[in-house]
């Protein structure tokens, strides 16, 4: 039987765009192991991980081999009659256990018309039971996911305790229609190239800025013999990741997002600006620095609950001069960020184009070296029979780094603390690297946050 | 329906409370948890559903539900 075809949406092709570069699809995947200490009934896990196949269709969509120009093609598949496996991990340690979830992430989803997402579940080490879940991030990212498991473990208590049946999830293909019609209205595609070219324009071209300082740039001056070039090489050969995590305890946390709610701004302007303070250390100073920012654009109820790919990325450029109080400087990340908001149903891969083109800058150089994403939403369960349980969430790396460094800031599931969750690339940084970013980044956010009226100057020059 | 009551759906869509129950004197951030982004897509929404052009720097200084409908409909009358 035919099925109904449909294009990616933007937040799906900025994910297929580095399976098409790379020529691997390893970089486009997305793993979580999300268990509890606590025992589990593994028959109804089972039923109720089959059950979310059926009401998340995300979970059945499938893609057709490329055409002829690269590009693919979505479906959704009716059923998915696999057996979903069960691991025992319990007699390993948990490096070890870690360590075959780790390489289970490595498994790539190659063929066409084939299942995208794998379920497994797993009986960990030290009490912990759950499920490990092994998808293509073009069928939901790290949001969709989370709803996702815990929507998994409402049907578990609902079948278990009694607990209410859990409300429908959106249907991902009525959100897909949305989207793709919102992307071909011709006026807000005019309104917004129109908005993304003058942004891109207005203050002339980026500069690029690196934590190892002005040399990079200066080496890749050297290498195209172009004494003004303004983007550095990227490194595309050796694409293989570093992690570093670092965990900010519940109280110290706590007071940031007081701060953030007593003035006004979002978590994530916060972040960015003391990013972008330390960049401009590193870098002498340099008043204009250029960071990536990504959002999962999930609004509506409906597109929180749709799954599939929704975040999207898009360069977040701020020229902050050393005289200008952080809280302004906070202001003025926030009006970036807003200005950008409005406009972020764009392609970001027409955006990055558009900025390559206007600047003629050559092959594989960027003017961007960090990329952040927060994410304010926590594997937490909410029902009331798991409350106090302690949960087990980790995300293991794809092996694949896209992007020389990329944070992720997310909410501890048990603690309410914060995880900053540094993604490297490894042929060009190193671990100690990420531990003087962190370091510096929190001895800067916290000190702008005890005197929000000291400028950015004197942040740089006495931390 | 008429466009106020298409504007309370739109807000309703944002934040999963009837549009029937949505007051004027309700804040976006506070009482509807409207982040920035939601309420920066929110705008560009109402854009697109009602063919109409915002003033973003106007539109930022909205607060409430109230204050935005009485911007919407002044949007609208232009």
């Amino acid at each position: 039987m035919s099925k109904k075809l449909y294009p990616l949406n933007v937040g799906q092709m900025l994910q297929y765009l580095p399976i098409r570069e790379t020529g691997t699809q390893r970089c486009c995947n997305i793993s979580i192991f999300s268990g509890l200490q606590t025992e589990i009934k593994f028959g109804l896990l089972k039923q109720c991980i089959e059950e979310e196949i059926k009401r998340a269709d995300c979970l059945r969509l499938r893609f057709t081999a490329p055409d002829k120009d690269g590009n693919v093609m979505q479906y959704i598949a009716d059923n998915d009659p696999r057996d979903i496996p069960f691991l025992d991990l319990s007699g390993m340690s948990m490096q070890e256990a870690d360590a075959v979830l780790q390489q289970k992430t490595y498994e790539e989803y190659n063929e066409p018309d084939i299942p995208m997402v794998e379920f497994t579940m797993v009986k960990m080490p030290e009490g912990y039971n759950g499920i490990y879940i092994h998808i293509d991030h073009r069928l939901t990212d790290s949001s969709g996911l989370i709803v996702m498991i815990n929507d998994i473990m409402e049907l578990y208590c609902h079948y278990r305790f009694g607990s209410p049946y859990p409300e429908p999830l959106a249907s991902f293909e009525e959100v897909l229609k949305i989207d793709l019609e919102k992307a071909n209205n011709e006026k807000r595609r005019a309104k917004d190239e129109k908005f993304w070219h003058d942004y891109l324009t207005e203050n002339g071209e980026p500069i690029y800025s690196d934590i190892k300082g002005p040399k990079i740039l200066q080496e890749s001056r050297k290498r195209h013999g172009d004494k003004s070039l303004r983007a550095a090489d990227v490194e595309v050969n050796d694409r293989s990741v570093g992690v570093a995590d670092f965990h900010l305890e519940p109280h110290p946390t706590q007071a940031l997002l007081d701060f953030c709610a007593n003035q006004g701004v979002s978590m994530t302007n916060l972040i960015l600006l003391v990013m972008r303070t330390y960049l401009s250390k590193c870098n002498g100073g340099q008043d204009d620095i250029t960071l990536r920012n990504f959002v999962s654009r999930r609004s509506t109820h409906a597109e929180w609950t749709c799954g599939g790919s929704r975040v999207l990325s898009f360069p977040c450029r701020t020229i902050i001069t050393p005289d200008t109080e952080f809280l302004d400087a906070l202001y003025e990340m926030q009006n970036v960020q807003n200005r950008i908001y409005m406009h972020c149903n764009y392609d970001p891969v027409k955006v990055d184009k558009m900025l390559k083109e206007l600047y003629n800058a050559p092959d594989d150089t960027e003017y961007i070296s960090m990329s952040l994403t927060y994410q304010p939403m926590p594997v937490r369960m909410q029902n009331e029979h798991l409350k106090g349980i302690n949960i087990r969430s980790v995300w293991y790396p794809n092996g694949a780094a896209t992007k020389r460094i990329y944070l992720t800031v997310l909410h501890s599931s048990n603690d309410g603390g914060l995880i900053f969750d540094y993604h490297y690339q490894k042929a060009v940084l190193t671990y100690e690297d990420m531990q003087t970013l962190y370091y510096y980044m929190m001895k800067m956010m916290f000190r702008g946050v005890d005197e929000p009226d000291i400028t950015i100057g004197e942040l740089i020059s006495t931390i | 329906m008429n466009k106020e009551r298409e504007f309370l759906e739109l807000v309703s869509n944002y934040c999963d409370i009837p549009a029937e129950n949505l007051t004027r004197d309700m804040s976006f951030r506070e009482d509807l948890n409207f982040n920035s982004l939601s309420f920066m897509t929110f705008l560009g929404d109402l854009e697109d559903n009602f063919d109409i052009e915002l003033e973003e720097e106007e539109a930022l200084k909205i607060t409430t539900v109230g204050e935005a409908l009485d911007y919407f409909n002044s949007r609208m009358e232009e």
